[in-house]
């Protein structure tokens, strides 16, 4: 009898678990939207006086009335007096090696280490919305003396964390001198240390860096946060290097690292960095980080109050996870370009050869079909360079595109029929999916829409790891669907490495292998160019070329979502990239307020 | 019984070259490299960087020079590098190993606690309810997928409970608690999906052992039931079932890589998805030496317990 009855449960805990798997997610939540506080700016960054409101540049951003009601875009500047203490739990989904020569860091190590210079990312800050700002780190001032010589000083007194085998003695010029030197002889950073031609350190706290040629840029580009980790020479050269010699000046202490399980930082007791009212950062004490592969196990962990922070890749997840969390905060962070669904072509192949043909193209993508459909309304059009740095207006001035990214395919037709393809062709279309559906589901989209011009597709998925070596090696068939890469946040990672010819001897950047002298030729004079007007007016002058060539298919892209416990404040997130950990102020300025104890 | 022993201890060797073989070149066939995949997603190296990485990772050399030298480190304990983390081989899986052996036997404790005794009870019980149900339950957990059940777990508890298994791996010795939080549900599913095979199993060989001669003689002489199905069929119904728990058990030991990815278990076989997904081509060949080892070592042991539960077996 006992048996039977343990049987009996077993069968109705079965039909529970169905029952909810069945149980159909997608209504709106009905949460009332969180009361609105004063702004109070505090942390290291402090939204200028004066400065345009982001609601100016943009107005409001979406069609979807309660979220932009409950979090409107851009986010507030809902600051709050720090509070010390706490440990901040986050998840990662991979674990990539901890050598900052090798590969940039994940949060563990990036909060060990400082950057010279470094591109304000605060998603908060109504001027970084629209422009890029960069400010001093490890160097307090920089000077440009001639248009080859950059002159950066050091802050006095900055020292590396107290851990063997640096032991806290004080950075200086050396060191700063020493890990460019590391950079330059190879590895992930190699090309963003390349403009740098001889390193001198006139005295203990100033660097002198002199470029190969002029380049108007550099500082933008130098304080990318791909850039250069300083890290010292003891560390490198002791046994193990840099991925197990995790040690810098910045805010963080690397305790624990169990190599893909969880990581633990703690606070560094001696970081030099304060916030504007003289309070010693980092507010958090420590930082506990967990590898979790499984999105549903990172939803899971968020909802359980496991972990402070998670990103999401679409609306309908946002909404699902808002019935039950419906106090978190959300971040809508755009993309300035980075995972734009792009259309590769094999440009050294007949009919992609043909400019009608690449334009016919992009006229019978149906766009604004794309945004509605697949990401439920919470996408952005894209256009062939980040908006942030041509038009950063919104609604996107779409007419200022040109003619070709208009959805038009009766004109498209006749262009098909100009170049020699009254009844359309076969291709192919190779692709991986992501895990989110998306790319998949756009290969499809296009894959209707170009019917509609005569078009046959062909859909072959690849897995991730076989796509990239075709993206690598540019020998697919016909078209590579896939994403747009770039690589970084500042405007060159975004554009020069994307468009000049030379960029093409990667692949990964370039897979296309674009390389036309005129794309070339205005790249190097906006380089060269220290006027920001004319820098701008080449811009977009290339802008309105690319859109011209069509030389990729560049089609949408969606929302970064970024969904935070209410008690975690000030974590503010990057604009320009969806990469965690790239934000610093998350990890520098963020602090905790009731925190559950875990 | 020595000499089979040491026979099929000396057939392991052209197993293993087999599987290390078979392992080394396709691994190797598929596209994509460790390099490409550490900096492909946001790499603005030179191709010639690119190159140089390879020649230091090794990975550019002829297949069968690099086969050579892997067989040769590998038959002296050590399994190189891996080439995503730089870390030994040999020291990583000895990380990894402690989880999936914790899941492994906890799955199959569970499995057996299940599913023998609703074997038992269906074969006893023929064509009754209780039969039924037993029935059901097996068909039900041959049906479900374990990532299936897995994530609706996951899904369920969060949404319903807010509740998710404790973080990070916590070892027994240092928070039981928080590791039996871990384990047990993770644990559960496996043994429901593993329970089911066993159940049958166990179900059918039952049946027909109490159709022997013996059984009815056993009957005949007056004996009590419990007498008749524990001491006289039950012995000799779970020779097949044994083979089938020793199987279950080796491929358990050889790491679960959904399960262990969807509960964010640091096991074997989470250690073996990350090593396809990241081409870490050394790694791969240690884990599925290992696992390889593994499965081979356990049917041995299967093999020797059939002299112990059926003094009839003699192996020459």
């Amino acid at each position: 009898m006992t048996s039977k009855r343990i049987l009996a449960g077993i069968v109705i805990l079965g039909a529970l678990v169905l029952t909810a798997a069945c149980a159909a997610p997608g209504q709106e939540p009905t949460a009332t939207p969180a009361a609105a506080k004063t702004p109070t700016a505090s942390g290291p960054t402090a939204v200028p006086s004066g400065s345009p409101t982001a609601t100016a540049i943009f107005g409001q951003i979406g069609s979807i009335d309660w979220l932009d009601k409950k979090f409107p875009y851009p986010p507030k500047p809902v600051l709050g007096k720090p509070v010390k203490g706490g440990t901040m739990h986050v998840d990662t989904t991979k674990w990539p090696p901890l050598d900052p020569v090798k590969i940039h860091g994940i949060w563990a190590t990036f909060g060990a280490y400082d950057h010279l210079i470094e591109q304000d990312l605060d998603w908060r800050d109504p001027v970084i919305q629209s422009t890029v700002k960069m400010r001093p780190q490890l160097a307090e001032s920089w000077d440009n003396p001639d248009p080859l010589t950059y002159v950066l000083h050091l802050v006095k007194g900055v020292k590396f964390q107290n851990i063997p085998p640096v032991n806290g003695r004080e950075l200086t010029s050396e060191d700063v001198k020493f890990a460019i030197e590391v950079y330059q002889k190879g590895g992930y950073r190699e090309a963003k240390v390349s403009p740098i031609a001889k390193i001198e350190t006139p005295d203990k706290y100033t660097v002198k860096l002199t470029l190969k040629q002029p380049y108007a840029g550099f500082i933008e580009f130098f304080g990318s946060p791909v850039v250069a980790q300083i890290f010292a020479k003891e560390a490198y050269e002791a046994e193990g290097g840099l991925a197990k010699n995790v040690v810098g000046t910045g805010p963080y202490i690397a305790k624990e690292i169990k190599e893909g399980e969880s990581f633990l930082m703690v606070r560094n007791p001696d970081y030099w960095q304060k916030d504007k009212d003289g309070v010693q950062l980092p507010y958090i004490d420590n930082i506990k980080g967990f590898v979790m592969s499984d999105i549903s196990a990172q939803i899971a962990a968020f909802r359980s109050s496991q972990t402070d922070l998670t990103a999401l890749v679409s609306l309908r997840q946002v909404q699902d996870v808002l019935k039950t969390n419906p106090d978190l905060f959300l971040y809508r962070v755009p993309s300035a370009i980075w995972g734009t669904l792009t259309m590769y072509y094999r440009l050294d192949k007949k009919p992609f050869n043909d400019v009608r043909v690449r334009q016919a193209i992009s006229m019978a993508i149906d766009r604004d079909r794309q945004v509605k459909t697949l990401y439920d309304g919470d996408g952005d059009k894209m256009g062939p360079l980040p908006w942030v740095w041509t038009y950063p207006e919104w609604p996107r001035p779409y007419d200022k595109m040109g003619k070709y990214f208009q959805y038009n395919p009766t004109e498209a037709k006749k262009l098909l029929a100009e170049a020699g393809y009254p009844n359309g062709f076969k291709m192919t279309f190779q692709y991986a999916e992501l895990g989110t559906g998306i790319v998949e589901n756009g290969a499809l989209m296009v894959q209707e829409d170009l019917r509609q011009i005569g078009i046959t597709v062909d859909l072959k998925r690849l897995e991730a790891a076989a796509k990239e070596q075709l993206r690598a090696e540019g020998n697919w068939e016909d078209v590579l669907y896939d994403t747009y890469y770039v690589a970084g946040p500042g405007l060159d990672d975004m554009i020069w490495f994307t468009w000049h010819s030379t960029a093409s001897k990667n692949g990964v950047m370039s897979p296309d292998r674009v390389n036309d002298p005129k794309i070339d030729q205005l790249l190097e004079k906006r380089k060269a160019t220290p006027d920001a007007a004319e820098q701008k007016k080449l811009l977009l002058q290339l802008y309105d070329y690319l859109g011209e060539q069509q030389y990729r298919g560049i089609q949408t892209v969606y929302f970064r979502y970024e969904i935070q416990q209410p008690w975690l404040k000030n974590a503010a997130s990057a604009p320009y990239n969806w990469f965690r950990g790239y934000g610093y102020y998350q990890q520098r300025a963020s602090w905790l307020e009731g925190a559950p104890k875990r | 019984m020595t000499a089979y022993i040491i026979r099929r201890i000396l057939l392991m060797i052209p197993v293993l070259m087999g599987a290390s073989l078979i392992v080394f070149s396709l691994i190797r066939l598929v596209p994509g490299d460790v390099v490409l995949q550490q900096i492909g997603g946001a790499g603005h190296v030179s191709k010639d960087e690119m190159e140089k990485i390879r020649h230091q990772l090794g990975i550019d050399r002829p297949f069968h020079e690099q086969y050579a030298t892997w067989a040769l480190n590998a038959v002296r304990g050590d399994l190189g590098k891996s080439l995503w983390s730089g870390k030994p081989v040999m020291q990583e899986l000895i990380d990894r190993t402690p989880v999936t052996l914790e899941l492994a036997f906890l799955s199959i404790f569970i499995a057996v606690i299940i599913a023998i005794p609703i074997g038992v009870i269906s074969a006893t019980r023929q064509n009754t309810p209780a039969d039924y149900i037993g029935r059901l339950i097996a068909i039900t957990g041959l049906s479900l997928p374990d990532f299936w059940m897995a994530t609706i777990a996951v899904v369920f508890l969060g949404l319903y409970f807010k509740y998710l298994p404790p973080l990070g791996y916590h070892s027994p010795l240092e928070d039981l608690g928080k590791n039996l939080q871990q384990f047990l549900l993770p644990a559960a599913i496996e043994g429901f999906r593993l329970s089911a095979i066993t159940m049958r199993m166990t179900r059918s060989t039952m049946l027909e052992v109490l159709r022997q001669d013996y059984i009815r003689t056993a009957w005949s002489k007056g004996l009590r039931e419990r007498g008749v199905i524990y001491r006289h069929a039950m012995k000799n119904a779970l020779i097949p079932v044994v083979t089938i728990i020793g199987t279950q058990l080796s491929r358990q030991l050889g790491g679960q890589v959904i399960i262990e990815s969807i509960f964010s278990l640091p096991g074997v076989g989470r250690l073996t998805l990350d090593s396809i997904v990241n081409r870490d081509y050394t790694q791969l060949q240690g884990n599925v030496m290992f696992i390889a080892v593994i499965v081979v070592v356990a049917n041995l042991l299967v093999d020797i317990s059939y002299a112990w539960l059926d003094p009839r077996i003699r192996y020459s």
